[in-house]
């Protein structure tokens, strides 16, 4: 008979390997088996997450497949979901999360998004041509841990900057940490708009997210 | 040496007197800022497709509502929409699948098409969208590419645009990266089906590139290899590629290819490929392949187009001098590589970006220092 670390493990590894079926039958073993849904969620899909994340930042895993595993752990969710209790789908800090306006690149947020959901955030995504006003109103909506903002276009660059001038001006800027991503997006250039953290790495710029979400 | 000369020296790594630049997209419009610049020798680059293209058996509608295109393709094996809206900065043409997907003339600052929803939705939608690249009709055109060419006289150098190869259409244009990974994993079948239709009627725009009086063909790639896996590359790509470099070369032209992504991990298998050209290569801090590591992977294969990247610009005149001092200093001593825009500048910084490009490139007479107090 398995233990339960290695019926974790087994639904932690066929996730890692893409494969949406095996997940499924793993979880559904390991219901059966009396582990508790939330852990199948914790230790095995979420940790099956983790370690694609970490693949894809070695560079041994790339988008495709980190989209791949996105889907999987939603199809392995969707057997352990309704076992869970009500508490236990309460997600952790909330994320609100877009590309600002001007730029419709919006491939890098998806994948913190995605990586972020893995990780049980609540991530509410903006989309891609967000002005700095729907940033602003999302915050003061209350609840708000984390302000995410990507852009590609270096030209879109600055509408950052105006959204963090926004939050300082409307006296928001001490109830969320502010974080930056996307490819042209330099440390130089976080640290002289007042962010708390800019990267042009998904995986991490989701550490970090991790790491505010642990203080 | 003209600025042409310099250019076409520059892409088939040939003697130049000094670094070629250019401004690829326009980025400096025309006026004060351009005239300036081009009297500092900026080159003009002008790509034209070299062909008029038909789809005879497919119906096209189109309606739009709150600035939002949609446009269905009806079919005889179904039908099929994408949705797009105008915007600034550079977007995604909504074109059909094989047809000329840019228009020239638009680009920033012009509005640009961006393709908000893509065309393969689900596995169903494979069938027309096939049926529509098989249907199209590539008529040649040589007209637009001689009269350009005239016109541009010895200012820059024209190139012949051909498609994206299959697998970057099906992702950019087509289906957007998460339709294109789901379906890679899911339905490869009908994946690889469309990609083969694609090269397919992609083999007749090459044929007609490889009968025109270009001597440079581009293939605007847009490749990164965060999306593109070496695996994906090494099965799709590498095979296109060094099929059709092979066959422009029979013809007596190069291949440039459009490259401004994330190259490290596609660095050693780039390197195997047989194109002459990357154009738009982006260095550190956009990109994650360095001119150093660059030239140590692939030892002078390839002319490189260097794109300047713009986040410099953003930290400011001094930082963007240092940059350039030291970009200059790494290519030395600078036989193969072309220097310019190829991305969005912000418009209040493309005086700044002119002038130190300019100023740093009008006497960059090769062969460079590597010193870098130049």
């Amino acid at each position: 008979m398995k233990s339960k670390d290695q019926i974790l493990a087994e639904v932690r590894d066929r996730l890692v390997d893409l494969d949406s079926e095996a997940v499924k039958t793993a979880c559904r073993e390991a219901l059966e088996a009396a582990v508790p849904p939330l852990e199948v969620v914790t230790r095995g899909l979420a940790r099956g997450m983790e370690v694609v994340g970490e693949r894809f930042e070695r560079r041994e895993y790339f988008l495709p497949e980190l989209i791949m595993a996105g889907e999987v752990m939603r199809e392995g969710l969707g057997v352990v979901e309704p076992h869970l209790t009500g508490s236990e789908t309460q997600s952790g800090p909330m994320v609100v999360i877009g590309t600002v306006r001007g730029d419709m690149h919006d491939i890098g947020k998806g994948v913190v998004a995605l990586l972020l959901r893995a990780l049980g955030f609540q991530v509410r995504d903006l989309g891609f041509d967000v002005p700095a006003e729907r940033f602003l109103e999302a915050v003061k909506e209350g609840g708000v841990r984390i302000l995410a903002m990507s852009a590609l276009l270096t030209a879109t660059m600055p509408e950052m900057e105006r959204v963090v001038d926004w939050l300082e001006k409307e006296g928001l800027r001490d109830r969320v940490k502010v974080i930056i991503g996307g490819a042209p997006i330099t440390k130089a250039f976080g640290e002289s708009i007042g962010v708390d953290y800019a990267t042009n790495d998904a995986v991490e710029g989701v550490n970090v997210c991790k790491k505010w979400a642990a203080e | 040496m003209d600025v042409k000369e310099r250019l076409l020296n520059a892409f088939t790594k040939g003697p130049v007197d000094k670094i070629p630049w250019l401004d690829a997209y326009g980025m400096a419009g025309r006026g004060r800022v351009e005239r300036e610049a081009r009297n500092m020798g900026m080159g003009i680059w002008w790509s034209r497709f070299l062909y008029d293209t038909e789809l005879p058996n497919v119906t096209v509608e189109e309606k739009m509502k709150d600035g939002i295109i949609q446009r269905t393709y009806h079919t005889p094996k179904g039908s099929v929409s994408t949705k797009f809206r105008m915007s600034h900065g550079f977007g995604v043409s909504a074109g059909t699948p094989a047809s000329r997907w840019f228009t020239n003339g638009f680009g920033p600052p012009d509005p640009w098409p961006w393709i908000i929803e893509y065309l393969i939705k689900e596995p169903s939608d494979y069938e027309a969208v096939r049926f529509m690249v098989e249907d199209a009709v590539l008529t040649p055109n040589y007209e637009s590419l001689k009269r350009a060419e005239e016109s541009l006289g010895s200012d820059g150098v024209m190139l012949a645009r051909v498609e994206k190869s299959p697998i970057q259409k099906m992702f950019i244009q087509l289906m957007g990266v998460r339709t294109f990974a789901l379906h890679y994993y899911k339905y490869r079948d009908k994946f690889d089906e469309l990609r083969q239709a694609i090269e397919d009627k992609d083999d007749e725009a090459w044929r007609i590139a490889a009968r025109s009086p270009a001597k440079i063909v581009h293939l605007p790639e847009n490749l990164d290899g965060v999306v593109i896996s070496p695996q994906i590359f090494e099965r799709y790509h590498l095979p296109y590629y060094n099929k059709y470099a092979s066959m422009m070369h029979e013809s007596g032209k190069i291949v440039t290819a459009h490259m401004d992504g994330r190259l490290k991990s596609l660095a050693r298998l780039i390197g195997k490929t047989d194109i002459d050209a990357i154009d738009a290569f982006t260095p550190p801090p956009t990109g994650d392949l360095s001119i150093a590591e660059a030239k140590e992977v692939w030892r002078g294969k390839f002319a490189l187009f260097i794109n300047f990247p713009v986040s410099v610009y953003l930290l400011g005149e001094k930082e963007t001098r240092r940059y350039m001092a030291e970009l200059l200093s790494s290519i030395a001593p600078g036989y193969g590589f072309i220097i310019g825009m190829t991305e969005d500048v912000p418009s209040h910084l493309i005086p700044m970006a002119v002038r130190v490009l300019g100023s740093a490139l009008q006497d960059a007479y090769v062969p460079l220092s590597s010193d870098l107090q130049r």
